[in-house]
């Protein structure tokens, strides 16, 4: 079900009769700016601290308790920022990248699956639609790079646009043997099928679990999603201890908040898809949450999926987290790779080693019919 | 379906009308004292050294060509192995010819992948007189 649908059900509930329309809007209006951009300027905030403490630091500590609100008077302050744009800039270039940048990242939260019965809007695509939007980033990114005439900018779009374009493909093939080992694209689905194994029933417990090709092929996504947020060890594309600020160069004020703002979008992005297509969404193991049941009612109206919901989103909420902060990690513990490193590494490793898994993945189905590592297992053991 | 399309591009719209609506409401509360200094562009506290629209020397054009011929290909491989699954319940035969498709098209791919590689366009640091070679090899391939 999706979050409008949700939205509109209240709606008959309560007896209004507002337009389906409206509720696509208000869950558009929930998910981004209620859920991406606090937990995208949220993540500005953590960064520092993760950062301040590895390297036994204090970080940022005054505004608020523990600096919690330090991201809103940074947002503030960027806000009240003078708007200077260079003479020279192509202006409705230049205004019009921040647009496509924040479109590509916000845009693919419509079909992140928080649980089983919130998202905001089950694309039979889901998966397809969610890589198509990723790829408007490095074309925004070079847009506007391009556009602010400054020679670090066009440096830097170049190398970005180079590395995004480049690492979309072994990040679209591990995207593909998911789409092979389970048959859908939807991403209510995908995650629907990865629930703990129970006698008769479809799951086959995470993805990245199913088989060895796909568990490699997990941290080929992972690698190559690093590659596509720009994120440490691959961020050429703003390198600042050697291209300035990189592509966001000429970009003050609040239009740089922007730009870093869809960055901590997009790094969530990657791990919502993540967590989603390879480590199980809100499934947790030995147990499938979906069946849990606690007998509460209101009236008419059973209590169950709410409190699944919140358990799922939890679960959920908490796998993404694991993977922002690994990136964070990675951030303060690998140097920066070297462009003709940068590029060896995308095509005479990732794109051989992941073609070579998704046949292995697809053989693997073909074999077992569809089966994981765990069904074959409990078939083996006699446990159904 | 069309209402799931509609959702997802309610999401796009709010997304990409962000930035104008941002940056028209600050306009009430930001500062603006345009200077000459402040209009050139950053260059290290240099006055800008010409301008950045220049060619530029692009060392991607050939992985960029690569990029889509690939990328068309992985967005085609979609619905085929899309249908995998449903092949293989359905019957022997039939998941032999879907995992053919896919693979028969994969191997040609791969085939120019490594191509690319041995004539060494996939490389971004190239030797000027591999590069020199490389040119006169593919002029005597020409003749």
């Amino acid at each position: 079900m999706s979050l409008a649908e949700f939205l509109s059900g209240l709606n008959q509930l309560l007896g209004t009769g507002i337009p389906m329309a409206i509720f696509s809007v208000l869950s558009a209006v929930i998910v981004i700016l209620l859920f991406a951009m606090p937990v995208g300027g949220f993540c500005t905030y953590l960064e520092r601290k993760v950062a301040a403490d590895f390297q036994e630091r204090i970080g940022p500590n005054r505004v608020g308790p523990l600096g919690l609100l330090q991201f809103f008077a940074d947002g503030i302050k960027m806000f009240l920022k003078e708007d200077s744009i260079s003479k020279n800039a192509d202006r409705w270039i230049y205004n019009f990248a921040p647009s496509l940048v924040l479109a590509g990242s916000f845009g693919a939260f419509a079909v992140i699956p928080f649980s089983a019965y919130i998202i905001g809007t089950d694309l039979d695509i889901g998966v397809f639609y969610a890589m198509a939007l990723g790829s408007l980033v490095s074309l925004g990114v070079l847009l506007g790079a391009w556009s602010s005439d400054n020679k670090w900018s066009l440096i830097g779009g170049m190398r970005g646009a180079a590395q995004i374009v480049s690492y979309e493909i072994p990040l679209g093939l591990a995207v593909l043997s998911v789409i092979t080992i389970s048959g859908s694209m939807s991403m209510h689905q995908l995650v629907a099928q990865q629930a703990w194994p129970s006698p008769g029933g479809v799951g086959h417990f995470w993805n990245v679990f199913h088989n060895p090709f796909m568990f490699v092929n997990f941290f080929i996504y992972f690698t190559a999603a690093l590659a596509e947020c720009n994120r440490t060890p691959f961020d050429l594309p703003e390198a600042e201890s050697e291209l300035v600020s990189g592509f966001n160069t000429e970009f003050s004020g609040m239009r740089f908040g922007l730009y870093a703002l869809s960055e901590f979008a997009d790094v969530i992005l990657f791990a919502c898809i993540a967590s989603a297509i390879f480590l199980g969404g809100w499934h947790v193991p030995f147990f499938d949450l979906q069946s849990l049941n606690i007998g509460l009612s209101v009236g008419e109206l059973d209590l169950s999926p709410l409190v699944q919901s919140v358990l799922m989103i939890g679960v959920f909420l908490f796998k993404v987290a694991v993977l922002v902060f690994v990136v964070m990690w990675l951030r303060w513990t690998l140097p920066r790779l070297r462009v003709d490193q940068l590029m060896n590494l995308c095509w005479k490793y990732l794109i051989p080693i992941s073609f070579f898994n998704l046949i292995g993945a697809a053989v693997w189905t073909w074999a077992f019919e569809g089966r994981s590592i765990l069904q074959l297992l409990g078939q083996v053991l006699g446990v159904y | 379906m069309l209402q799931e399309f509609g959702n997802a591009l309610s999401f796009v719209v709010l997304a990409a009308i962000l930035p104008p609506v941002i940056l028209f409401i600050g306009k009430f509360f930001r500062p603006s004292f345009p200077h000459e200094g402040k209009l050139t562009t950053y260059e290290c506290g240099e006055l800008p050294e010409g301008s950045a629209y220049v060619m530029f020397n692009n060392r991607f054009y050939l992985v960029a060509i690569v990029f889509l011929v690939f990328d068309v290909e992985i967005a085609l491989l979609f619905p085929v192995l899309l249908l995998f699954r449903e092949a293989i319940d359905i019957g022997g035969s039939v998941a032999f010819q879907v995992f053919a498709l896919a693979f028969a098209f994969l191997g040609v791919l791969f085939v120019g992948l490594v191509y690319e590689w041995k004539t060494g366009d996939i490389d971004w640091v190239r030797d000027a007189a591999d590069r020199r070679q490389h040119l006169e090899s593919q002029e005597k391939a020409a003749l």
